[in-house]
């Protein structure tokens, strides 16, 4: 049964990250310690750093920085890499080795001479930037995860201006996702101990979409529910938390020796190399 | 679709976030009007159509395709607005917590997924609904809208080697093809087929839930 298997199986792979996701993030460790709002800030210039540096040895560096930031975060790095590479760094190696032979320039190795194939030294350099750039950004994007609880991440959102009925959205959404995911299993595995037989294609693809609708009639009672229960307990349409963010002499030295960083692996992108 | 971090350029990304900025002003502005009562519901649905997301359809070459449901939440909402927003939302917790597409990417995936994707295939489903009934209109609504975001998405990837080298290197030769060819033959039967099944379970089953921003406006005098 393809799609109860696969459905089950996406279910849990999500369930886990986010278990992995909570366990690091109550760790000891230097970006655990920092403000949330100053390590987000913090986290996505890197992110953005890495997509305009235009030089392989600077994303190198980018690179290097975040296992620095991983290892003293005390997050094992066997999980990090993992986490990091699978998928989508690899897949993006995949597509890129083409260009390995197609892009013009400085032949290392002639695999026909007719038609000409020939791997470059350019298109390797191409290759090779190209999957390391998306592979550090996804590295401080992972990083970002793993050393902060969701309620901080959505508290320095809207501290950064999200609004609060966005942030009130985001919040309900993502308690919601894992009752739904629940409620998805259970009718998935209720579903599948009364099967007799395998069902075929189209026959899967009709559970399917009765059980999505079945699931969005649910969705639509539990919101209900959901507001009544709200509003009885004193809901005034904005958002309350109850954590309070102190910034730190330490906040300050990490803001400052991060802009240093990024300041130093702009220079040398664009001035030096 | 969720284009990742990288293989976007920089002028790509901020061209679609001041894009995005205006249309998530016009979609909070338009979600203020709205009943007290249906943000806890826009909340569950945003929950409804990351599991959406979710469910792996078998295709025949043996591989699985999912849907984004961007048109489905659009159709059931009765508001197209409405779906932009969860479904923004839903990429955004996507990108930040499970590495699901780009952080400088998000506004390019808002754009193709929560933008294009549902008011296309809203659209195509109002157009047609009167000629043809609700449910083939909605399974063609949602085919055109995922097949159309995918070319856009194909476009935005197109344009990066005339750019600037170093992101994503194929032109639109080869993107656009490949991103509409994979859509119209496995994401795009998958979202239609499902979108119109779900259409005509609900309709059959809960009637009353249909076009639900327009009922629970009306029911807005009452509390």
């Amino acid at each position: 049964m393809k799609l109860f298997d696969k459905t089950i199986e996406g279910v849990i792979k999500y369930i886990n990250e986010a278990v992995f996701a909570e366990k690091y993030a109550k760790s000891r460790g230097i970006l655990q310690s920092i403000n949330p709002k100053i390590k987000l800030i913090v986290i996505l210039s890197f992110v953005v750093i890495t997509v305009l540096t235009k030089h392989l040895e600077v994303i190198f560096g980018l690179y290097v920085l975040s296992l620095i930031f991983c290892y003293f975060s005390n997050v094992p790095l066997k999980h990090y890499l993992k986490r990091v590479w699978f998928f989508i760094p690899i897949f993006t190696g995949i597509i890129a080795l083409p260009i390995i032979f197609i892009t013009p320039g400085k032949p290392i190795y002639v695999l026909l001479n007719s038609p000409y194939i020939a791997i470059t030294y350019e298109g390797i350099y191409y290759a090779t930037i190209f999957t390391l750039r998306v592979a550090t950004a996804v590295s401080y994007a992972v990083l970002l995860t793993i050393t902060t609880t969701w309620n901080d991440i959505t508290k320095s959102l809207n501290k950064l201006g999200i609004p609060d009925m966005v942030i009130t959205i985001m919040t309900i959404a993502y308690r919601y996702i894992f009752l739904l995911m629940n409620t998805l299993i259970d009718s998935m595995y209720s579903r599948k101990s009364r099967l007799c037989k395998n069902l075929g294609m189209k026959e899967s693809w009709i559970e399917a979409g009765k059980n999505m609708g079945a699931l969005f009639i649910k969705t639509h009672q539990m919101g209900e529910d959901l507001y009544y229960a709200m509003l009885s307990r004193g809901y005034l349409n904005e958002p309350q938390t109850y954590s309070e963010f102190h910034t730190e002499t330490k906040d300050y030295i990490f803001l400052i020796i991060s802009i240093f960083i990024m300041a130093i692996a702009i220079i040398i992108d664009r001035c030096i190399l | 679709m969720h284009i990742p971090d990288g293989y976007l350029g920089p002028i790509t990304c901020a061209i679609f976030y001041i894009v995005m900025l205006f249309i998530w002003a016009i979609a909070i502005k338009k979600l203020k009007t709205l009943h007290p009562k249906q943000i806890p519901l826009l909340g569950v649905l945003t929950a409804f159509s990351f599991l959406v997301m979710m469910y792996n359809l078998p295709v025949p070459d043996g591989t699985t395709a999912h849907m984004v449901g961007g048109t489905l939440i659009a159709i059931l909402m009765g508001n197209p607005w409405i779906a932009t927003v969860a479904i923004s939302i839903v990429l955004l917790i996507q990108a930040l917590f499970f590495g699901d597409g780009g952080i400088t990417s998000f506004g390019t995936n808002c754009f193709n997924m929560g933008v294009v994707l549902p008011f296309v295939g809203y659209y195509c489903y109002k157009i047609l609904k009167d000629k043809i009934g609700d449910v083939a209109a909605s399974g063609i609504g949602a085919y055109i809208g995922i097949v159309v975001a995918a070319i856009c998405a194909g476009f935005e990837f197109g344009i990066q080697p005339f750019i600037q080298p170093g992101y994503c290197p194929y032109p639109f030769t080869v993107s656009v093809p490949a991103m509409a060819l994979a859509h119209l033959t496995t994401a795009g039967p998958a979202a239609a087929i499902v979108t119109a099944i779900v259409v005509w379970y609900i309709k059959k089953s809960r009637p009353d839930l249909f076009n639900l921003s327009k009922l629970e406006g009306g029911e807005k005098n009452e509390l």
